[in-house]
């Protein structure tokens, strides 16, 4: 029954107030209603009815029940709506002078209306809020047909207030295509992002692209919508200019200030993937914020920070950002397993390889999705290749290629690549040389696995750092 | 003072809620300085600042406290405000507060009911083609999304829907206003050229393209309303009735559009009629008829005017006096349009032939107050009239009054009626004068040559009096028995 879903919603004032509107309500049967609801809500509706109407219920006198329920209905309803319009109407000074405004043209106030028109207008232009303008320009209209003398100078003046009212009216609607636009990129590069189809344009502008010229905010919104779908120089570039907007529109629209850390973590990833690792560094500067403030809302950014670190070779810091994760991260969020992933790496390249497995050991592995599988896979392999536990770490890479052969996906060549290499190194490692043969086969090495990674897509940089690393300063060859 | 005059805009039943609020409100005072204020409204008399000041602080006021009263009254004029915008507010309709409600249960996250309230909401603003709140419905519905669901194939399409959706009736919203203040930008446009004959009106641009809204009743009829203005004779008349055909459709979900197809059919009937075809123009004035008689409004007075002048070329005389009959007291004296009523009345009575009622409807005293252009039609049809009835000497009396007041005052306006002046000074030597039969003949086959080129050119509101001197001279008068007054 919608009525008690609607009194479950009731907070204990709203209660007490609703009490009192229908006890002083004229149709006394609503208050009996609502106590008999309130007070016994398992009662059936044969019971409801005859406590309601002092009578037997009858299917041909559900009627009258349905209306009682329909008009209490209403009273919660109207209870809300009042609450709601007062509470929207305080925190909306624009919106509530056009209400008022309105009323007292529609009650002839010309002369009030007159002597507070000027000061609103300057409100409106100060924070250009382009709908209040053109409300005030279509009000200075109305109110001069309605007050002034029909001559020429009223057509003028008419032409004037006709004109803006247009204007403002158009970059209101500019602006609200635009926010838009801006959502639609934001589903179109996430669909991309999960479906790894092609990544679809947004459609054309409705208007001419000269527009955005001609107000900032325009040509930010644009910027922010095409941000989400370019890549690369383009995308830095988009998103340089609407920071570079961004105090700007922030002085107008207090709400777009919402849009700046997103822009600057946006742009933070996009200088990592372009392995511009300082640039991006320093745009994480803006973002994250002091460990002491950290929150589970800031964990996806702060994972690509960490991965930035780790690229940067920050170990301290990288060992400070992942000790304030550890304090807030839950075991069942979604990045848990690629933080696990990320503090391996750091054991990895500081040489605790204990910790790291013991990170890994407690990640359950069958649970996730190819990627992470088989990424934690690599990452026991690499942990048993340094702790010389060759034999573990040949299992790890059986078990991966016996799942990337089951398992046909678009990133099993990356993983045949990482297995294949760490194979190679372990065979070079088994197999004495002498140091000239050892050399060679480092450039080999080095030049095959170099151009087979340039060829696989979102190859792991880390990866890479750790098997450069081991060619530049080998481990001592297995007695 | 503010207070007052917001506190005079309401209705009892307004103050009683508004002092009813503001016993929960925390200052207390803004209670007494509401109550004493209302008392003042009441007996009429705006309040004396130094006794309002001691009647809410119990304590003399002077200047240096004056702060003291200025703050409380901002702080009511802020209750005031917000008291009078809710007001307005729940003047607008049901969509709005669907909003409000939505809102509430989102914030509650009582997703049935919001579910629920959601889909009543979004049949009513397609019912009425609400753009702007289908819109911000399709919007809410995807900020909802994002909260409810996770990011995935399918909830993403159903975000891109939505947000595709949202686009196209924000696009509709903003063409709808667009197109409504292009409407009344034509309109000003063809005043000021009205007023400056050299201003160079024209259509102003849609800033959006029409074909946005193509298949849109609507933004068509809307594009059409303001097209009208800078077209005349056929073109105008096509785009008038195209936009007819649509008013329907259109008045169906814009109820402010009601009034558009009585003044398309207005224009219609005075297209036709500024074409000179009468019935064409009578057919739409006859759909008109019942409207006109039905609500006899001060609005109407200009179209019933032509409605009226037209149902003259026709010959249907009872038929305008029987107009002017039901518009007498409308249209009553100190009205703009009261002696154009008043003349157009006269005519049916001249073609009629009834002279003395003719005459005693347009017989005033106050000749010489009207405008020129009223003095001298009254003129010309009490010469008429006089010139019916055989009073010759009266007629020529009022016709060398007008060529007096010609005389002196020089104007645009003089020329227009020195043509008829002299057709019906001529006319009235020909009957005059001293002729045989065949010559007066003659004569006033020669005037009539000369008088057609004239009429055809004429202003529509000038032609009635050729049309009656043309009578004259095709069907001659008998010489007056008695000319005497």
């Amino acid at each position: 029954m919608k009525t008690l879903a609607l009194l479950a919603q009731l907070q204990p004032a709203e209660e007490e107030l609703l009490r009192a509107q229908l006890k002083a309500h004229k149709r006394k049967k609503l208050y009996r209603l609502y106590i008999c609801l309130s007070e016994e809500p398992d009662l059936t509706r044969e019971e409801l009815f005859e406590r309601l109407f002092e009578t037997a219920y009858h299917c041909k006198k559900d009627y009258k029940l349905r209306n009682e329920l329909r008009l209490l209905n209403q009273e919660i309803e109207a209870l809300w709506i009042e609450e709601e319009r007062q509470n929207q109407l305080r925190s909306d000074d624009f919106r509530q002078q056009r209400a008022y405004f309105k009323l007292l043209l529609d009650r002839e106030a010309f002369d009030l209306l007159n002597r507070e028109w000027k000061r609103a207008l300057q409100q409106a232009q100060e924070a250009q809020h382009f709908e209040q303008l053109g409300f005030l320009w279509e009000l200075r209209f109305g109110l001069d047909f309605r007050t002034r003398e029909v001559k020429a100078a009223l057509f003028e003046d008419s032409k004037q207030s006709l004109q803006q009212a247009r204007q403002y009216r158009y970059w209101q609607g500019v602006e609200g295509y635009l926010i838009n636009r801006g959502r639609q990129a934001y589903v179109l590069a996430n669909q991309h992002a999960i479906t790894h189809q092609s990544k679809e344009q947004l459609p054309e502008l409705p208007f001419e692209e000269e527009l955005l010229e001609q107000h900032f905010l325009f040509e930010y919104l644009e910027c922010i919508a095409q941000s989400y779908l370019a890549e690369g120089k383009e995308k830095l570039a988009y998103l340089e200019r609407c920071l570079a907007l961004q105090s700007d529109v922030e002085a107008i629209r207090p709400r777009f200030a919402a849009n700046a850390l997103p822009a600057w973590a946006s742009m933070a990833v996009e200088y990592s993937v372009q392995r511009q690792f300082e640039k991006s560094h320093q745009a994480f500067q803006k973002v994250i914020p002091p460990w002491e403030a950290l929150t589970a809302r800031h964990l996806p950014i702060v994972y690509n920070y960490l991965v930035n670190l780790l690229y940067l070779e920050k170990w301290q810091e990288a060992q400070a950002c992942v000790e304030a994760v550890w304090e807030i991260l839950p075991p069942d969020h979604r990045l848990y397993a690629r933080f696990c992933y990320m503090r391996c790496w750091l054991c990895l390249f500081q040489e605790e390889h204990e910790a790291g497995l013991d990170l890994l050991i407690t990640d359950a592995l069958q649970r996730h999705a190819d990627f992470d599988n088989y990424y934690a896979r690599l990452l026991f392999a690499l942990l048993y290749f340094q702790m010389d536990d060759w034999e573990s770490c040949e299992r790890e890479l059986t078990n991966m290629r016996q799942r990337l052969r089951y398992k046909k996906k678009e990133i099993n060549p990356l993983f045949e690549c990482y297995a294949q290499a760490l194979s190679e190194l372990h065979k070079r490692h088994i197999k004495p040389q002498t140091a000239q043969e050892s050399a060679a086969w480092g450039r080999r090495i080095r030049k095959d696995l170099q151009e087979a990674l340039a060829q696989e897509q979102g190859a792991d940089l880390l990866f890479r750092k750790w098997i450069f690393q081991y060619l530049e300063q080998p481990k001592a060859q297995a007695s | 003072m503010k207070s007052y005059e917001l506190i005079a805009l309401m209705q009892p039943k307004e103050r009683r809620r508004f002092a009813q609020r503001l016993q929960t409100h925390r200052r207390t005072v803004l209670q007494q300085l509401f109550a004493i204020l209302c008392k003042q409204v009441k007996r009429e008399q705006l309040p004396e600042k130094e006794r309002l000041y001691q009647e809410l602080f119990s304590e003399p006021y002077t200047p240096e406290l004056d702060y003291k009263l200025r703050h409380e009254l901002r702080l009511l004029n802020q209750e005031l405000s917000l008291f009078l915008a809710e007001i307005q507010e729940q003047s607008e309709g049901t969509l709005t507060e669907q909003r409000y409600l939505l809102d509430v249960l989102a914030a509650r996250q009582a997703w049935d009911l919001w579910d629920k309230t959601l889909n009543r909401a979004q049949r009513q603003a397609e019912k009425q083609s609400d753009y702007g709140h289908t819109c911000r419905l399709l919007a809410e519905q995807f900020k909802v999304l994002q909260q409810r669901r996770e990011l995935n194939e399918d909830s993403l399409a159903e975000m891109r829907d939505l947000l595709q959706g949202a686009a196209q009736e924000q696009l509709k919203q903003t063409g709808e206003q667009l197109l409504d203040l292009r409407i009344r930008l034509s309109h000003t446009e063809v005043n000021l050229r009205y007023f400056r004959p050299d201003y160079p009106a024209q259509l102003p641009e849609t800033y959006l393209p029409l074909e946005l809204f193509e298949g849109e009743a609507l933004h068509r009829f809307l594009d059409l309303q303001a097209q009208m203005y800078f077209l005349s004779g056929k073109d105008k008349i096509a785009v008038l009735q195209e936009s007819l055909e649509l008013h329907s459709e259109v008045a169906s979900i814009r109820p402010r559009y009601e009034k558009t197809r009585n003044l398309s059919l207005g224009t219609i009937a005075m297209e036709y009629s500024m074409q000179r075809q009468w019935e064409a123009a009578d057919e739409a004035y006859q759909e008109l008829r019942p409207f006109f008689m039905e609500q006899k409004d001060l609005n109407n007075s200009m179209q019933v005017y032509n409605y009226m002048m037209n149902t003259l070329y026709l010959g249907k005389y009872h038929e305008v006096l029987e107009l002017h009959a039901a518009y007498s007291e409308v249209v009553g004296p100190g009205h703009k349009m009261y002696y154009r009523y008043l003349y157009t009345a006269c005519w049916a009575y001249i073609f009629l032939g009834e002279n003395e009622k003719g005459l005693q409807l347009i017989l005033h005293d106050n000749l010489q107050q009207r405008s020129d252009f009223d003095n001298y039609y009254a003129r010309l049809q009490y010469a008429i009239l006089y010139y019916q009835m055989g009073n010759w000497e009266q007629c020529e009396r009022e016709l060398l009054n007008m060529q007096q007041r010609m005389r002196y005052k020089k104007q645009e306006l003089n020329k227009i009626f020195e043509l008829q002046l002299e057709g019906l000074s001529r006319l009235l030597k020909i009957e005059w004068g001293a002729h045989s039969a065949s010559e007066k003949q003659a004569q006033r086959q020669a005037l009539l040559q000369e008088m057609e080129p004239k009429i055809s050119i004429s202003q529509q509101a000038y032609i009635l009096p050729w049309y009656w001197l043309k009578k004259q001279l095709e069907t001659p008068k008998k010489s007056p028995t008695s000319s005497q007054s």
